[in-house]
């Protein structure tokens, strides 16, 4: 398409590109440059467009934007006089394709610079298109990459000890655990944990991989399976890290190493045991007021096979604090500044979070963040162990003074008179031992399960002290057939009489179903009132009880008998809690597809109340 | 939980074995994609071999009910054991479905 204002001046184009080539072309050609805008912005069969212009004044160009805009893939040829200095290279800039002198416009000459700009055009065109799905892909593996990132940090976060199986397992030694998390932007090489040494002592590490990235949270993963496997047999921390490090130095190659801590309370001798390979001297708070930085001089893991650790011992009484944290926190800029915190400065830091009360771990993280700056280099790990001034707690002499038998595969139960005067739980990781279990001289069950028996509930405890019964499972074990029928069978023989047994079993089966559910899957409700729901209900019910995490959060029932010869029926999950009372007090329509297990609990029993944030029904019959 | 299903000219009967309770949704929506062709006759669940019922099992009930009464099929339950005839009761879902001794 040619467009040129001035008559004679398209004619003699015109004429010069048909002596040329009177048959390979078709050119038509708009006076009026409204006309030549429509015709551009209908027609897609032009391969390209000619603006004729006596000179590319400022005007000119605006044409040449003008038709740009109409047609964006149209290669444009200014055809003009460009005596004035630099007029053509402002047209090129401007997008023009190519530009062609007047006088110049032989026929020939302007067909070729016609066909070089459709050819260039083309091109520019397929590499525009492979640029873009080369950008589309590596935006999509960048994005790929992130997700795994995300995965992979989410994973080691939860190798990390939850708080709740801290707090089951480290209670009975009167000793508090508070941790931090403050992840970079980066995935980072720490980890923190804690275990048993082979005599049942609490065992502490921490521990930081060299680098970043993937490579770093592998070579975690690898360590901590390796402390796992060491979990209960550490009976001294230099054997132990000699024993890691041998492992490490085989796993490892050449490069990478890890730095670590590894302690063990003595709570008898009062003392802290640990050895070190070269990580973040932890800050020892004692209650005398005094606080110093631990030695952690050692070898790094995986750096030499020949690599001696040694003990040391510092005492660790009762109100004691121990500060262990990631290098992040020392080792990162303060705010815009090019120096670091330091660990001496850190322990000035801390010394205002240490108290009679402990040592106040968020009032330190706090502060520690507000001088380090976001977001941070590295991942930031800070943990606090306190061993409690106070004795523990009664629940804490009722865990001690029961008799725990516990059952496994190959052992055969031990003869449960042993322990007479002493009311006994069976814990076993076999389901076929419930019945056993709650059945007398046995007063309850506890699943064996990964966190062993440390985070069974208080409540069981406190039922059996109370001539009750408990039963301790799994999500994923309370969900199996027949669990109902085998704690109503235990309730008659323990508790014969006149009741109405079946509206004891609907109100166990209801709230246990809502507790395994609700509670510790953590499925709303209502998803299930069609039968194309049903399908994303099973699915939903199927992945929980497969999900590591929910699948093994304990569900409890206890039964406790009244002095008026009712029950006490209560069953606990360990899920986020919901407000039970208001579900209480709501009503459901007959004929509802769900959400009815609550109402028809408060039919039958005589009182329902909720407990611990709605993790708990209490139920009287 | 079990199921078996039993054809004859007048309809279909469904013998159940097991608790019928959350655990047995994906059997139950088997069950359901197996009756689609009923249209018409008769759909009877034999619950003499069912101990127990929840009541996400009789949520699974209302859900065949609804589903079968659209294609103009009747419903019925059999046989159910006292503590299921129980929740039966209370929910009064003994008035919505019809229970044969």
């Amino acid at each position: 398409m040619l467009f040129e204002e001035r008559p004679s001046a398209a004619r003699q184009l015109l004429d010069a590109m048909k002596r040329a080539d009177p048959e390979g072309h078709i050119v038509i050609h708009e006076e009026d440059l409204d006309d030549a805008i429509e015709r551009l912005t209908i027609s897609t069969a032009f391969d390209a467009a000619m603006l004729g212009l006596e000179r590319p004044d400022p005007a000119g160009l605006e044409i040449l934007a003008r038709m740009q805009a109409a047609a964006p893939d149209l290669p444009i040829i200014l055809v003009s006089s460009f005596d004035e200095r630099g007029s053509a290279d402002r047209a090129l800039l401007a997008g023009a394709q190519d530009c062609i002198e007047i006088g110049e416009a032989g026929g020939e000459a302007l067909l070729r610079a016609l066909r070089f700009a459709v050819v260039r055009r083309g091109t520019e065109r397929r590499n525009q298109a492979e640029i873009e799905r080369l950008s589309n892909g590596l935006r999509a593996e960048n994005q790929r990459i992130r997700e795994e990132l995300a995965v992979a940090r989410t994973a080691q976060f939860d190798l990390q000890p939850s708080q709740a199986r801290l707090d089951g397992f480290l209670h009975d030694f009167g000793i508090e655990v508070r941790s931090y998390f403050e992840p970079s932007l980066d995935i980072g090489g720490d980890l923190w944990g804690c275990g048993r040494s082979w005599d049942g002592k609490p065992a502490f590490y921490t521990l930081d991989f060299s680098g970043h990235g993937i490579c770093a949270a592998l070579n975690v993963f690898r360590l901590h399976a390796l402390l796992r496997e060491m979990d209960g047999r550490i009976n001294d921390p230099t054997v132990a890290l000699g024993h890691l490090n041998e492992m490490a130095c085989n796993l490892l190659p050449p490069g990478q190493y890890a730095t670590i801590f590894l302690a063990a309370v003595d709570m008898e001798a009062n003392q802290l045991i640990w050895a070190a390979g070269g990580a973040p001297p932890p800050i020892l708070f004692t209650p005398d007021g005094s606080a110093r930085l631990l030695d952690t001089r050692g070898k790094p893991l995986g750096i030499s096979k020949s690599a001696r650790y040694e003990a040391r011992v510092t005492p660790f009484p009762p109100g004691a604090s121990l500060f262990l944290y990631s290098d992040a926190a020392t080792e990162s800029r303060v705010d815009d500044e090019q120096a670091m915190l330091g660990e001496e400065d850190l322990l000035l830091m801390a010394r205002d979070f240490y108290s009679d009360d402990g040592f106040d771990l968020n009032g330190l993280v706090t502060r520690l963040l507000n001088t380090l700056g976001s977001p941070l280099e590295d991942d930031l790990t800070a943990v606090a162990i306190t061993r409690l001034a106070e004795t523990p707690s009664r629940v804490s002499h009722l865990r001690a003074g029961l008799m725990i038998d516990r059952r496994s595969e190959h052992n055969l139960p031990r003869n449960p008179l042993g322990g007479v005067g002493r009311p006994w739980i069976m814990a076993s990781k076999r389901l076929d031992a419930i019945a056993d279990g709650l059945t007398l001289p046995y007063n309850g069950f506890v699943e064996i399960s990964a966190n062993d028996v440390g985070d069974v509930g208080d409540r069981c405890y406190l039922a059996v002290e109370r001539h009750g019964l408990c039963l301790s499972l799994t999500a994923a074990s309370a969900a199996s057939p027949g669990i109902v029928s085998q704690i109503v069978a235990a309730l008659r023989r323990r508790f014969a009489g006149q009741r109405d047994w079946a509206a004891v079993e609907i109100c166990i089966a209801e709230a246990l179903a809502n507790a395994i559910i609700h509670g510790s899957l953590g499925i709303k409700s209502g998803s299930r009132d069609l039968k194309a729901g049903l399908d994303a209900f099973s699915r939903e019910v199927e992945e929980g009880l497969r999900d590591p995490k929910r699948a093994v959060m304990r569900v409890e029932v206890t039964v406790v008998p009244l002095t008026d010869g009712r029950l006490e029926i209560a069953v606990s999950d360990r899920g986020v809690g919901f407000d039970l009372e208001r579900k209480l007090k709501s009503t459901v329509p007959r004929g509802a597809k769900s959400g009815r297990g609550l109402a028809l609990i408060r039919k039958l029993a005589q009182d329902v109340t909720s407990r611990d944030n709605g993790r708990t029904l209490v139920v009287t019959l | 939980m079990n199921f078996q299903i039993e054809e004859d000219r007048n309809g279909v009967c469904v013998h159940m074995a097991g608790d019928l309770n959350f655990a047995a949704n994906a059997e139950f929506k088997a069950v359901l994609d197996k009756l689609g062709h009923v249209a018409g006759r008769s759909v009877t669940f034999d619950l003499a071999k069912v101990p127990h019922i929840d009541s996400v099992g009789l949520g699974l009930l209302y859900i065949a009910k609804e589903e079968v009464v659209a294609a103009g099929t009747k419903i019925r339950l059999r046989s159910p054991q006292a503590n299921v005839m129980k929740l039966l009761k209370l929910t009064d879902a003994d008035a919505d479905f019809e229970i044969l001794g």
